[in-house]
């Protein structure tokens, strides 16, 4: 007998990638761009392969000394990594293309939660112990780069786990009670200039309308021309005249609603909504807990990713610099998210091994 | 090219350049001691993951990195086609999950042996299932079904222990239904703490069975013709035997028939009844008819009931005369009872198609198992309660049984515990099916008219209709 194979995500995830090549090739300023996507995509595929070819069984067994390895790699960051964009949150190793060790450590750790939390329950606040500060170590390495964007990525995928994990209400509403407290008093002051400014900006963009709220209301300038239909592929004005910052990463979403207008917009989120229901509804079929934890770390790492993106650049988030995954231009991203997906992909089809 | 223009458009906008901080001042390369320090930390996680690597199953020896050939396995299924598991010996599925998890077990990783199964038919028959071949349950899923939810219902009702049922087919021995509870889904075996729960009740949980063995010891005096069914026996309220007072439950005339000893489950009657039989003779007889033997069934595990080895105490004989001081499990109480629906023949219960069975064996004459079912119809016709419990229009040949709980750790009987039975056959007239049902310790109610007989009726009014039994299906024809 024969697990009769998954297909929606596989589709889905191809038809987010061809859309995603299709829109870099309106967005990016040259085809240099396109031809490393492609490289990275090719290059993911094996990842894929790979993946599949060692099973669930022996990838969850590498759990943890693949998370060791990943804090390892973000150290050595601190120590050699090169800044972009204010943050030393990359690292260039000889004649390798560079990469983001943040976002090995965001695939680590839902490996090494999902092993962690199966079939421990959540009772008292020494429960907690363990998968938090399994949670805090990337988290704290990867916030003092500093990269809040990819620190919040690490620490939506711990919520999100625990969360599903279950947790009692007490404690639901305690850290409720402790989030809105500690944001002002604790995190803000510790916060580095530039995202500060990119948090209050967030609030008021048309303060600093040539500064920082710039990027916020090109971005709402270029959806809202988008209308209906949009302007046609490669007509968008704000897009081919650079009035929109990275439009080929961050800021990729308001290239879809203006060229594609409204039905753009909406096909694409819903590849998105199909990914994320095929997903959920994985989990729910497998057989072990860990199996299920591992793949609502990978819907809780790419949904928040896409929430805030898209959020950011609706003005609906602080701009935080979180790329879309499967469309925006980044090498490391792209094979990290093909990664994970291929891990949600293989526990799924693994779901009744014995282990 | 519209960018080609954009540059230069940018460039008369003076718009604010794309990287915000091209302006900021290049960093400082960090200090010594910070770097040694995190050099330093660095040995931290890498010697971490070195550790857990080499306590990983990867790198155990018996864990090769690349794949391995996963051996087949056969698939279990019932006799309509039902699946109840499927996949090779690694991805192995219950698509059933909890109906009839307890007759499938269930399997796990390869064992020293090199067998697969844990238990259940998974662990029985694990070496036919290895070469592929496809089992056949004798289960119908529907009857499965059945007997579960109802007797999860009952049991949860009376806020019970535990309970069990059993369906045989009368004159083959298929076993039709065989339930237990509390239940697990052995799609999620790992996750039940309390592994008590995996055994499954109807063929391992051993009980004393109290007043449903009355019949036995009538058919035994029948049989040898020690005691016709009309004489009457003296039937005291209260008889003492030995060191121990029994006393009957129900008010009755002081001498009654055979008929109404059962009836009124007199076990001053009984006792009466049974001073015509040595110790010796009675456990011949007992054991004749199925008691304290087990049975020879590869594809079943079970366990045998106990008939403690005589001579007997007086007051021992005269408790195992009505069910006490002896214990038999659901299984093999239904085996016995069958010998009154397959007129006086044993067939042995079997649980998969092609199970090797002994031949069946004539152990009561046919009149003296028919004369039985009757004296049962007459236990059921003549009680209200018992006759409301059961299906209009299907007659029912059945005994209830209530019996006292004994504690081996406190070595005594527990107070207020009981185990209520009821073990009957339908239709009186032409047996189908012969069925018992068992709920040890109800803690709301310690009748087994109460709890034990309705569960019998409840089954009884969903298993009818799929033998093409009942009051529609008989006018229709």
């Amino acid at each position: 007998m024969m697990v009769r194979s998954e297909i929606t995500l596989p589709i889905t995830v191809a038809l987010l990638l061809a859309a995603g090549l299709v829109i870099l090739s309106s967005a990016a300023p040259d085809l240099g761009f396109l031809n490393r996507q492609l490289i990275f995509a090719v290059l993911g595929g094996l990842a894929c392969t790979l993946i599949l070819f060692l099973g669930s069984k022996r990838i969850l067994a590498l759990a943890f000394p693949l998370y060791w390895l990943s804090i390892a790699f973000l150290i050595i960051t601190h120590l050699f990594g090169t800044e972009v964009n204010g943050a030393k949150s990359w690292l260039f190793l000889g004649p390798l293309p560079g990469f983001q060790p943040s976002e090995f450590a965001k695939l680590s750790l839902i490996l090494a939660l999902a092993k962690l939390l199966h079939d421990k329950p959540i009772k008292t606040f020494l429960d907690y112990l363990k998968p938090v500060m399994l949670m805090l170590i990337p988290f704290g390495l990867v916030f003092l780069e500093p990269d809040l964007g990819s620190a919040l990525v690490l620490g939506a995928i711990g919520a999100g786990m625990i969360l599903v994990r279950g947790i009692p209400w007490k404690h639901l509403l305690i850290f409720i009670v402790l989030f809105a407290v500690g944001m002002p008093t604790v995190v803000w002051p510790h916060l580095k200039p530039h995202q500060k400014t990119r948090l209050s900006i967030f609030l008021n963009p048309e303060a600093d309308p040539q500064g920082s709220g710039y990027q916020v209301i090109q971005s709402r300038i270029a959806i809202g021309s988008g209308g209906i239909l949009g302007k046609g592929y490669r007509q968008g004005t704000q897009t081919q005249l650079g009035f929109i910052p990275y439009p080929y990463s961050d800021f990729i979403f308001p290239v879809v609603a203006e060229e594609g207008g409204l039905l753009a917009s909406v096909i694409l989120l819903g590849l998105y909504g199909l990914l994320f229901w095929r997903l959920t509804s994985m989990a729910t079929e497998c057989k072990y807990e860990r199996d299920q934890l591992l793949i609502v770390g990978v819907v809780s790492l790419l949904g928040f990713q896409v929430l805030i993106n898209i959020g950011v650049t609706l003005g609906l988030a602080p701009v935080t610099g979180i790329t879309l995954p499967l469309i925006s231009y980044g090498g490391t991203s792209l094979l990290s998210t093909l990664t994970v997906l291929s891990l949600a992909f293989v526990v799924h089809r693994d779901r009744f091994k014995e282990w | 090219m519209v960018k080609s223009q954009a540059k230069a458009i940018r460039a008369s906008a003076k718009l604010p350049p794309r990287n915000e901080n091209s302006d900021k001042e290049p960093e400082k390369d960090i200090k010594v001691e910070r770097r040694a320090l995190l050099l330093f930390m660095m040995v931290i996680p890498l010697s971490l993951a070195l550790y857990s690597f080499f306590h990983s199953q990867l790198a155990r020896p018996d864990w090769p990195l690349l794949p391995e050939n996963i051996p087949p396995r056969g698939v279990i299924q019932s006799r309509d086609g039902t699946i109840f598991a499927e996949g090779d010996a690694e991805h192995r599925r219950y698509p059933m999950n909890r109906i009839a998890a307890h007759i499938i077990g269930f399997s796990g990783k390869v064992q020293e042996d090199g067998s697969y199964g844990l238990e259940g038919i998974e662990n029985t028959l694990d070496s036919k299932l290895q070469t592929g071949e496809t089992v056949i349950l004798t289960i119908d899923p529907r009857m499965q079904t059945v007997a579960q939810n109802q007797l999860k219902k009952v049991i949860e009702t009376y806020d019970a222990s535990n309970g069990s049922v059993v369906i045989l087919e009368a004159g083959t021995g298929r076993i039709l239904a065989a339930a237990s509870y509390p239940e697990f889904d052995p799609n999620r075996q790992r996750f039940v703490r309390d592994r008590s729960i995996i055994a499954n009740k109807a063929f391992l949980y051993t009980f004393e069975p109290g007043s449903v063995m009355k019949p036995f010891v009538v058919s035994a005096a029948l049989d040898s013709g020690r005691w016709p069914s009309d004489r009457l026996l003296e039937t005291p309220m209260f008889l003492r035997v030995g060191q121990k007072t029994f006393s009957d439950v129900v008010q009755h005339e002081a001498w009654l028939s055979l008929w109404d000893v059962l009836r009124y489950s007199s076990n001053s009657g009984m006792i009466h009844l049974s001073q015509n039989f040595s110790d010796e003779e009675l456990y011949a007889w007992l054991t004749h008819l199925g008691f304290g033997k087990g049975l020879s069934v590869p594809s079943i595990f079970s366990r045998a009931g106990t008939l403690r080895d005589t001579p007997w105490f007086p007051q021992d004989h005269a408790s195992i005369t009505i069910g006490q001081s002896m214990s038999t499990t659901t299984l093999e109480l239904a085996a016995n009872y069958s010998i009154f629906a397959n007129n006086g023949m044993y067939i042995t219960p079997y649980l998969v198609e092609g199970d090797s069975v002994p031949e069946p064996q004539q152990r009561l004459h046919e009149d003296t198992a028919s004369a039985v079912l009757t004296m049962l119809r007459y236990v059921v016709d003549q009680s209200k309660s018992l006759t409301e419990a059961m299906v209009p229009g299907i007659s029912v040949a059945g005994k209830t049984g209530t019996a006292d709980i004994f504690d081996a750790k406190a070595g005594e009987y527990i107070k207020g515990d009981y185990n209520v039975t009821f073990a009957g056959i339908f239709p009186a007239d032409n047996p189908k099916v012969t069925m018992v049902v068992t709920v040890q310790k109800p803690r709301k109610s310690g009748s087994s008219t109460v709890v034990a007989a309705p569960l019998f009726g409840a089954i009884e009014h969903e298993v009818a209709p799929l033998l093409n039994l009942g009051f529609a299906s008989s006018q229709s024809r």
